[in-house]
């Protein structure tokens, strides 16, 4: 019974395996310096080299992609299929390809079919410089409606994003305050 | 009246000849169910409906579904005038895809993709496909396709028909799960193919227009290298050459029994299609299969679709694709779309920026102002207002 009892918990702790609580104020990830306010998990999934996939209440729910020092020709995501092709970042973007380039990459991320519509595009000072700000939604296969707010920049040729995302119903609003708050306080 | 007349001559004409044993829909094979068939629920074939019916259901609340109540009308009417007495048993969706694509559920659903639409050259070529479909509605091939994949190990991925099949992951053209086991057979392609040029023809469309649609398709495909070649659509339908050759020749003999079934109503299909044009064809754009949108879209200026449009649509797709001189393309692109009356806004914008990137400030600022003239609510107006400060 002790030995049926022990292999369940191993089982149910092994589920949880590969998340790491993210339990500090402030916090680098992926070249970037935040100050996170509640406590985020980070998640094993590897989207790419330059990525870092943080939540607090499941990635379907909500989810926190954290986008590093990506070089010129560099995809955000690796791609997950060959029928999904990436585009690349290249220095010296302006905005609206950033935007372009955030939103295309995603949408291939979610499988391809996925239509995400971007809006509210607009500069902002952060770390020092100007970089870019916008919102997204879009419907899950499901039909599940989910929003987005998004920081992009380029800093010495090299971009840097976190792309925040959750369900319309409550999941967004439970933490857009706090990712404005580690968006306007990011320092690189 | 005059089409009155012809329909009623090429019936007796069709009725006349060899083949014919015209059931009361006015082609030459019986369909296989009756006129608001609906199975009883403790079959096989009851639980197929009961899976179906519960994606119906979902289908209609999708956020992927098509409401524009012009087009909406016109597609449910087209289906209404081929299915004929079976009309009501029909019950047409069109769905926000800009992949290739238009299935037939065995409860009388209709799902039609909004990149089968901009394909279509005009309202014959529409008919032949939906025609086509009807064709395997009226002989239950879905049933039995299902039926034969009931015994394998298939059957239960086969099972988990979701939502998923609007956006094209899970079964299409027709639940297809797993291709190669779904596909129809050959004589079923047959069977479709000739009740959809029978349809046609019967309503007085120029069945030539089918093998055109099916060739230009056929050609499509073999050319095609991108992600869309194991497309849903073919993997249930199978297309040959030989089945091409087939439908041409059939095709040939139905016209020249009636020299009345000549209409293609591109003019109308154009105008109704247009009102959807903006919505589905930056869609297609976004899938960055960039040699099919460019033969698209140089196909659309020549069918009529507003030169405004496709002129924008041509500098996104070179813009987007942005290799060699596709910067150049794009401008001249989008300035050819800026010189019509109906340009998008976003047009001014797009060359606005790619102003900004040849260091052309002044045209640059030029362009967003325009944009902001055009479009003064946009949602990016904030980034618009900051180049019009710092390009001062």
């Amino acid at each position: 019974m002790r030995i049926l009892f022990a292999t369940i918990a191993i089982l149910f702790l092994s589920s949880c395996a590969g998340y790491k609580l993210i339990n500090a104020k402030s916090v680098n990830v992926k070249g970037m310096n935040v100050q996170p306010q509640t406590m985020w998990s980070k998640t094993p999934d590897s989207l790419g080299n330059n990525v870092e996939l943080w939540t607090v209440d499941g990635r379907q729910l909500n989810q926190l992609i954290f986008i590093g020092a990506l070089a010129n020709n560099q995809r955000l995501f690796t791609p997950p299929s060959k029928e999904l092709p990436m585009p690349v970042f290249k220095a010296g973007m302006l905005p609206n390809e950033m935007q372009d380039l955030v939103s295309s990459s995603l949408k291939n991320l979610y499988g391809g079919d996925v239509d995400i519509t971007t809006s509210n595009l607009r500069p902002t000072e952060v770390a020092g410089q100007i970089g870019f700000r916008f919102n997204l939604s879009y419907f899950t296969k499901n039909g599940l409606a989910k929003q987005g707010d998004v920081l992009v920049l380029e800093k010495d040729k090299r971009l840097y994003s976190m792309i925040f995302i959750a369900t319309k119903l409550h999941y967004f609003d439970k933490h857009a305050p706090e990712f404005d708050h580690m968006a306007n306080s990011i320092i690189i | 009246m005059l089409l009155t007349w012809t329909r009623t001559l090429y019936l007796i004409l069709i009725s006349s000849l060899p083949f014919a044993n015209a059931a009361p829909l006015g082609i030459s094979l019986e369909p296989l169910l009756k006129v608001n068939y609906k199975p009883s629920l403790g079959t096989d074939e009851g639980g197929f409906w009961y899976q179906v019916e519960k994606l119906e259901q979902e289908t209609k609340r999708s956020p992927y579904r098509i409401t524009d109540p012009a087009i909406n009308q016109y597609l449910e009417k087209l289906v209404c005038d081929l299915a004929g007495e079976y009309c009501a048993s029909i019950r047409v969706y069109l769905i926000d895809n800009p992949g290739f694509n238009a299935s037939m559920y065995p409860n009388g659903m209709m799902h039609i993709w909004s990149g089968l639409l901009l394909r279509v050259e005009n309202e014959a070529q529409l008919a032949a496909i939906l025609g086509h479909e009807i064709g395997h509605y009226l002989m239950t091939h879905q049933l039995q396709r299902y039926r034969n994949v009931k015994n394998t190990t298939s059957f239960s991925a086969f099972l988990d028909v979701g939502i998923a099949a609007l956006t094209g992951i899970h079964g299409l053209g027709t639940l297809a799960m797993l291709p190669s086991v779904y596909a129809f057979s050959r004589d079923q392609e047959h069977e479709a193919d000739t009740i959809g040029l029978e349809l046609m023809a019967l309503r007085g469309y120029d069945p030539i227009q089918a093998s055109k649609v099916w060739e230009g398709i056929i050609e499509e495909r073999e050319a095609d290298q991108s992600k869309e070649s194991p497309s849903l659509f073919w993997q249930t339908h199978p297309s040959s050459n030989k089945r091409a050759d087939k439908l041409r020749t059939e095709a040939q003999r139905l016209s020249s029994l009636n020299e009345h079934a000549e209409s293609i109503n591109q003019a109308e299909y154009i105008e109704v299609v247009s009102q959807v044009y903006p919505q589905i064809m930056a869609n297609h754009i976004s899938l960055q299969e960039y040699e099919q949108a460019e033969v698209l879209l140089h196909k659309h200026e020549t069918l009529g679709y507003s030169p405004a449009n496709v002129s924008f649509f041509l500098g996104e797709l070179y813009r987007l694709r942005g290799q060699n001189d596709d910067i150049k393309l794009a401008m001249n692109a989008y300035q050819r779309a800026i010189s019509f009356e109906d340009s998008p806004a976003e047009a001014h914008k797009q060359l606005g920026y790619l102003f900004i990137k040849e260091n052309k400030k002044t045209q640059a600022f030029v362009q967003f102002q325009r944009y902001l003239e055009k479009n003064p609510d946009a949602t990016d107006k904030a980034m618009i207002n900051y180049y019009l400060t710092t390009l001062r």
